[in-house]
């Protein structure tokens, strides 16, 4: 919508940062939230705050990257009409989220198995601690490591069953409003 | 093989009987997943449509 500088630099960076490898991402959550980086005060490494910290990272860019496609044919579309109802900034972006809400609903869906299915960067952050930061996707790496099947099995039928349920729903969902 | 069976009947066992340890793994990882979730979204989402 807006052409300002360093506007490419955001689109390419978004771009750039999908392919982000997460044990990679979690080095550098780890060393910000470590007790001399520069969010050590607040204490939540090995805290599944510090997970959430480490998927948000890996899970906006999914998001932006794929609502930028979206919204720029959408643009296209309704950009004047915009401009003639002298809609502010803010208002037109909720608009063309309201339009584009199958496209959005895709964006969260594929945002969440990035991050459902990511072991790399909270396992480095979290520190796979029982009972406390231990998830689905660490367990199983723990587990399968310690040559203890049987856990690690059925956490991965679990995860099997809500990544395809996830899919299932984004699938009917969006064919639902798509149609309208 | 034997050995594989063997934990894929555990494997089973653990889900019917609602492990305590499988189903609190599996909530945490759910929670800290869907709250990853949305952060993005109502992060992500702005901007995305911002820069379209």
């Amino acid at each position: 919508m807006t052409r300002f500088p360093g506007r490419d630099g955001i689109v390419v960076l978004a771009n750039a940062l999908l392919g982000l490898p997460p044990v990679v991402v979690g080095r550098a959550v780890y060393l910000i939230l470590s007790r001399s980086g520069p969010l050590g005060f607040l204490g939540w490494l090995f805290t599944p705050a510090a997970m959430i910290v480490a998927q948000v990272t890996l899970a906006t860019p999914i998001v932006v990257a794929l609502l930028h496609r979206l919204t720029e044919g959408l643009w296209h579309d309704y950009g004047d009409q915009f401009r003639v109802d002298g809609a502010s900034c803010p208002r037109a972006i909720l608009e063309l989220l309201v339009i584009g809400k199958a496209g959005l609903l895709t964006a969260v869906l594929f945002a969440f198995g990035r991050a459902i299915s990511e072991v790399g960067a909270i396992i480095v952050v979290g520190g796979n601690i029982r009972g406390v930061t231990r998830t689905m996707t660490t367990a199983i790496a723990l587990e399968t490591s310690k040559g203890e099947l049987a856990l690690a099995l059925g956490l991965g039928a679990i995860l099997i069953v809500i990544s395809i349920t996830v899919s299932a729903t984004g699938f009917f969902l969006y064919r639902l409003t798509a149609k309208r | 093989m034997q050995d594989f069976h063997q934990a894929l009947s555990v494997a089973l066992a653990l889900i019917v009987r609602r492990d305590p340890e499988l189903l609190a793994i599996v909530l945490l990882s759910l929670r800290i997943s869907l709250t990853a979730t949305i952060i993005a979204t109502v992060i992500g989402a702005p901007v995305g449509a911002f820069l379209g």
